[in-house]
């Protein structure tokens, strides 16, 4: 075996400091001797120097050995980059636990968003099931196969009731997104009235047609066009408090100028004091309104 | 300063680290860190402890050669490095040990991340969930008292909190329901991993760590101060050299038989101290990397252009001692950066830091039977 290693050439070698020469000779003694390579990390002894070395190899690789969820979820939503995608595909091929984990995730990416309609079905559809729970009837309203059933016949029957309607016909040359028909069920028939709302201009008709709506997506307008006739001005139900409760803050990023809407989403969720503030922004909006001063006036007495 | 005072600063830092690794492995996987218990948890968590231990020891010795700027950054914030170091140690062992679990895990990230009305997020390190709007909120409760009851009585959590099926069965609405009853129930965000804890249980989830309840802080605390640099030079094991040279050749062997982008990728801006490693303890020398790495004149030219060096692009007519010397200037500036890396290898960075990627993961797979701690 060569010389020793001075200290000052070991702190050359740790400070990357030699010439090729010294270095590979430093090198290929250092391989042959603990005793210099412990000098390497004077603070500590061989074995403890040489755990730390072990260690850090360890714990280097621990986190390589897998995919990171990050990498699962950017594979399976198709918005991984090729080079990532081929790297994971890669992987997959030979790791069992990520392509069980994939595979899992997968089923799970696709889950329908709340608020959609056939998980408002679907809700419905339990809410109904609890109530009957004893018989044998209700075992097989259960199965999934009942539920993609039954919401397959009410969107048939809704769109039926839609496309035959009065409403489809006189609008035929129209566009028919642009108002949305009160629900049959108004009581209170309202005078013909106007509503500023943000950029948009609302307006009531006296046949209770209200246009106006068609900047916001079908559900919204559904729920405006309930609130505005006073048709569904009441406590919301769970689901309605659960759905509103998830719209409210996509609705106030896109549609934060609409006191109308927030309004509307925040009695919905049950949040009386916010829909109050809202509404009491749309009167301001509105001075002398007898719409807006009836929304308020309205949720008072539901808050009571 | 004195070697000694070096090495009493070292032993402190240590011990402070050690304890926050301490913290974070008996939350996250429930158990005592009590040498005498002698449940599986608990013994492969103090090994955990103990790999966590050694790293931060290997990271605390790494300042005097950041200062020279050819070693990892120093740690800034000991206490950050050993949670994180505990945390990340934590999740790929429960990932590890009990899949299903980390299924569930997938799904609720997965839920958090796709729902605009909820969302995870990191805080102190720690990955938290709730609705949105705590996004901002700068504090999360460590929810010790509200786990320790949902698991102990699951009759405490609200009705709509419970789930009624397992986790492949719920549909959209009923992950909305039940999270947002959870979260109303806390009223604050609450960590990912405490919420698997909380849910797994009543969601089908079957392979599960053991429960016992965690234990008392204080009930723990004399042991923190018992952990030292002089109880760690006890656990180090002399046949330890073996095992790290039959590890390295290992590694070394596996990377000879990659493709030569990954080879390049890894050897040239590898992520540890593996292949500072391969010439100290006679696995390969210096040369041996170079030829592994084959690069060409060109390649050459191009660091030197790069590097402030110019040796790389003299020649002395030998040309296998042209290319040793050069390989061994080159090696004083590992690692190179991914950009300069990228351009050897026609590459762009993160092409590079992929094909470093793949070539880790091959190497993980290859080594992951060595990787058991010989007994």
């Amino acid at each position: 075996m060569s010389e020793h290693l001075t200290p000052s050439k070991l702190e050359s070698y740790r400070n990357r400091a030699l010439s090729p020469g010294d270095l590979l000779l430093a090198v290929a003694h250092l391989a042959e001797c603990p005793e210099c390579r412990a000098g390497l990390n004077p603070s500590i002894s061989a074995n403890l120097a040489t755990a730390t070395n072990l260690a850090a190899i360890r714990g280097s690789f621990a986190d390589a050995a897998h995919l990171q969820f990050e990498e699962m979820e950017s594979y399976l939503a198709g918005e991984a980059p090729p080079e990532t995608r081929a790297m994971v595909e890669a992987h997959l091929g030979n790791c069992d636990r990520c392509a069980h984990e994939v595979s899992d995730l997968r089923g799970f990416m696709t889950l329908p968003a709340p608020g959609s309609l056939f998980e408002m079905l679907a809700v419905q559809q339990e809410l109904e099931e609890e109530k009957s729970r004893s018989s044998w009837f209700s075992r097989a309203v259960r199965s999934r196969a009942y539920q993609l059933g039954v919401a397959a016949v009410v969107l048939l029957i809704a769109f039926g009731a839609f496309r035959y309607s009065p409403f489809f016909k006189g609008n035929a040359s129209g566009d028919r997104l642009n108002t949305v028909q009160a629900p049959a069920a108004v009581t209170v028939k309202l005078p013909p009235a106007e509503l500023s709302d943000g950029s948009r201009k609302i307006t009531i008709t006296s046949d209770g047609v209200i246009s106006g709506l068609q900047t916001f997506p079908p559900p919204y307008r559904d729920r405006l066009s309930a609130v505005l006739s006073f048709a569904h001005f009441d406590r919301p139900s769970y689901t309605e408090s659960t759905w509103a409760q998830h719209e409210l803050l996509t609705a106030r990023t896109a549609f934060g100028d609409s006191h109308l809407l927030l309004g509307t989403l925040e009695l919905h969720a049950g949040h009386y004091a916010e829909a109050r503030q809202e509404f009491t922004a749309l009167s301001a909006e509105n001075p002398g309104s007898d719409l807006a001063a009836s929304l308020l006036h309205k949720l008072d007495e539901l808050a009571k | 300063m004195s070697q000694d005072s070096a090495e009493i600063n070292l032993e402190a830092a240590l011990a402070r680290a050690t304890s926050a690794a301490r913290t974070v492995l008996r939350r996250k996987l429930n158990v005592t860190l009590r040498p005498e218990d002698g449940r599986t948890e608990n013994q492969d968590a103090l090994e955990l402890l103990c790999d966590i231990q050694f790293r931060i020891l290997r990271k605390l010795q790494s300042p005097d050669r950041a200062a020279t700027g050819v070693d990892a950054p120093a740690i800034r914030n000991i206490d950050f490095y050993a949670k994180q170091s505990a945390r990340n140690a934590c999740a790929e062992y429960l990932r590890d040990r009990y899949p299903h679990r980390a299924f569930l895990k997938n799904r609720l990230r997965r839920f958090f991340r796709s729902r605009p009305a909820f969302a995870e997020w990191e805080l102190d390190g720690e990955m938290v969930c709730g609705f949105a709007g705590w996004r901002n909120r700068k504090e999360y409760a460590p929810n010790a008292k509200f786990i320790a009851k949902a698991l102990a009585d699951p009759a405490s959590l609200a009705p709509d909190a419970q789930p009624r099926t397992s986790h492949e069965n719920l549909h959209a609405t009923e992950w909305d329901v039940l999270l947002e009853s959870v979260l109303s129930d806390l009223g604050c965000a609450i960590e990912l991993d405490d919420l698997v804890s909380v849910l797994a249980p009543r969601m089908g989830v079957k392979d599960l760590p053991a429960q016992t309840g965690r234990p008392a802080e204080d009930e723990l605390a004399p042991l923190e101060a018992a952990d030292s640099l002089a109880q760690l030079q006890q656990i180090a094991d002399p046949a330890a050299e073996v095992y790290l040279r039959e590890l390295l050749t290992a590694l070394w062997q596996s990377l000879l038989q990659m493709d030569a982008r990954k080879r390049c990728a890894f050897l040239l801006n590898p992520p540890s101290i593996e292949v500072e490693l391969l010439p100290l303890y006679g696995v390969a020398q210096i040369p041996d990397i170079g030829k592994a790495l084959a690069l060409t004149d060109a390649q050459f030219a191009a660091l030197c252009s790069e590097l402030p060096v110019t040796e790389l692009a003299s020649s002395s007519g030998n040309r296998q001692a042209d290319y040793d010397t050069k390989f061994a200037i080159l090696w004083n500036f590992l690692p190179l950066q991914d950009a300069l890396i990228g351009k050897l290898l026609n590459l762009n960075q993160q092409q590079v830091i992929n094909q470093r990627m793949l070539a880790r993961r091959i190497l993980a797979r290859e080594l992951a039977r060595l990787l058991v701690r010989p007994a």
